[in-house]
């Protein structure tokens, strides 16, 4: 079985390396990198306003680098946002255009067409991530630095450079599992929906209702888009927080985003396992 | 366990039902290797619906079938080893050239290497056209495409279900003829569904007629057609005298036609109307039969040439 979905998430990654819109998608959640960390340069006050006091100057180096992240994989983030678009055609596009049969009608189990998507829609999110990440811990580095934090008035250090550049680390392994999570919603509706573009539209309109739950306390604690720019926010007060720690948050972080995974992966399957190919 | 007799491809009291409507039923089906078999019907008469559930694409609603003694829906991995298949119109990945559509869908398949794509391409005439992105192919060229990614894991049984729909007449010719090599030298045994009657009778040996879900007649082309009767028109020295001994013999002649008399008999009774004749000092100049084909059959079974449909 491992095989066979290793073959099929190598031609899929092969085919997305052929697709212009994939490319398209990176360069989009780029330029939104390009404009979110433009507009903390223009306005410092944002910055500020944001890093709410301490650590120092070359704090502002991974807040910007900080910043960028957020903008991009925040529940409203533009990665998010090409995530739901990429992920919601995945298999619709397959079911829409009729390629899907070429496929299904060889020696293919449908559980690992299913499997092999959604590893390349993790490789996908990977690489929009690891993009994200070079660019804003670059540009940060560049215009700010990215030191150690030290305490202004004593100039004792608090967080070293190592230790806020691991963290820098979980904080975007913290996204990358987010978008993975909003990207195995649109798979799941990708299975639902056969064309290709109402499965984008679907994915994109039942998202935002589901984002916007995450502002009512009874459901917050249970669903995935309240954590998603959890990483970046704890990663920001721990700069100025000597007290603060990952935990316990990352660990509801972790549990509710791996349940969200399964559900839809399992739902995925289960419904895709009996779909009619017509 | 298979043997050289195991049918190829069978279907089992298969079924499919949609809401109240019986699309495939009760559907008995035997496929025997080495050959060009044809499923005809009407549109919508099922064929489309028997094809899907023969490649595990649909669920039976009740029945089974078998590609070369496996179960499809018990072992689709198994089943589907064995065969190659195009559904309806053929798709492939317009952004990618018709020799990268073809090595994705063999590596999918497995042990399909770079030779054997460019043998495929050959097979089906694309191999100067192998690079160009498909988005520029025409219907033509993705037809015989279609037909090739059928062919590239060398299967048993390849089901073609209407292969030149959307074509234009050069196009047709040219994928029938396609079909007919394939089954001459590669020695395939090609499943082709159709609507097309003349294009069964032209590229099938054996042929299974469905209406309304159900099967009505199967056999050999030939034989089908041998049920028919002719129209003969009889060309002779002797009008009335050939009259009076075909009078005595059965048919009733009616003056007129191409010759001076035409009968209408059973297509095996022709040698003995030219053996009566002769044996009665009549000289037989022509015995021309009328152009008649499967389709007279055909819309007999179907119950179009009566009128009885209303859609027809």
């Amino acid at each position: 079985m491992l095989s066979r979905v290793l073959t099929l998430s190598r031609v899929e990654i092969y085919k997305i390396l052929r697709l212009k819109y994939a490319y398209l998608l990176v360069v989009f959640v780029v330029l939104n990198a390009f404009l979110v960390g433009l507009g903390s340069r223009v306005f410092p006050e944002f910055i500020a306003a944001i890093r709410g006091g301490g650590g120092g100057a070359v704090f502002d180096g991974y807040t910007f680098a900080s910043i960028i992240a957020s903008g991009t994989f925040s529940s409203a983030g533009a990665g998010t946002i090409a995530m739901l678009a990429f992920s919601g055609s995945l298999i619709s596009t397959e079911t829409d255009s009729g390629t899907i049969k070429n496929i299904l009608v060889r020696p293919v189990k449908r559980a690992d067409f299913i499997l092999s998507k959604a590893a390349v829609l993790f490789v996908y999110c990977l690489l929009v991530v690891i993009v994200t990440a070079i660019l804003s811990i670059a540009s940060g580095a560049l215009l700010y630095g990215m030191g150690n934090i030290t305490i202004a008035e004593t100039g004792e250090v608090f967080r070293t450079r190592p230790e806020m550049l691991g963290n820098l680390g979980i904080s975007y392994l913290m996204d990358l599992l987010s978008i993975y999570t909003v990207g195995c919603m649109g798979l799941f509706l990708s299975v639902l929906i056969n064309n290709a573009g109402w499965a984008v539209i679907t994915a994109l309109v039942v998202y935002f209702p589901i984002m916007f739950l995450k502002n009512f306390q009874q459901f917050s604690p249970w669903i995935f888009t309240a954590y998603m720019d959890l990483g970046q926010n704890i990663l920001r007060e721990m700069a100025v927080v000597k007290s603060r720690t990952w935990a316990p948050e990352v660990y509801h972080f972790l549990a509710v985003n791996a349940c969200t995974i399964i559900v839809f992966l399992g739902l995925s399957l289960f419904i895709f396992k009996r779909k009619e190919i017509n | 366990m298979t043997t050289p007799d195991t049918p190829i491809l069978k279907t089992e009291k298969l079924s499919k039902k949609y809401g109240e409507r019986w699309a495939v039923s009760e559907l008995d089906l035997e496929i025997p290797r080495g050959q060009v078999y044809g499923f005809l019907g009407a549109n919508g008469a099922g064929k489309t619906t028997t094809i899907r559930m023969v490649l595990g694409l649909i669920t039976p609603t009740s029945g089974k079938a078998t590609i070369n003694g496996v179960d499809v829906h018990a072992d689709p991995l198994g089943a589907l080893s064995h065969v190659g298949a195009m559904v309806e119109a053929p798709a492939f990945y317009g952004y990618l050239t018709g020799r990268e559509n073809l090595q994705i869908l063999g590596r999918i398949s497995g042990g399909v290497d770079n030779k054997r794509v460019d043998d495929v391409l050959d097979i089906v005439g694309l191999l100067e056209r192998g690079n160009d992105k498909v988005k520029g192919y025409s219907q033509g060229m993705r037809q015989r495409l279609g037909l090739g990614q059928a062919l590239l894991s060398n299967p048993a049984v390849i089901i073609l279900d209407e292969p030149t729909n959307g074509l234009d007449p050069s196009g047709m010719l040219e994928v029938r003829h396609l079909i007919r090599d394939l089954a001459a030298k590669e020695g395939i045994t090609i499943f082709v569904s159709s609507h097309l009657l003349n294009e069964v009778q032209a590229i099938c040996g054996r042929v299974a007629i469905i209406n309304e879900g159900k099967l009505v007649a199967e056999g050999l082309v030939e034989q089908l057609l041998k049920r028919e009767l002719v129209k003969l028109d009889v060309k002779v020295s002797d009008k009335t005298r050939a009259i009076d001994v075909l009078r005595e013999y059965g048919p009733l002649p009616t003056p007129g036609g191409y010759g001076d008399l035409t009968i209408q008999i059973e297509c095996d009774r022709v040698p003995e109307v030219n053996r009566l004749l002769v044996e009665a000092g009549v000289d037989v100049f022509a015995l021309v039969p009328r152009e008649e084909s499967l389709e007279k059959y055909f819309l007999e079974l179907t119950g179009y040439a009566s009128g009885d449909r209303g859609d027809s």
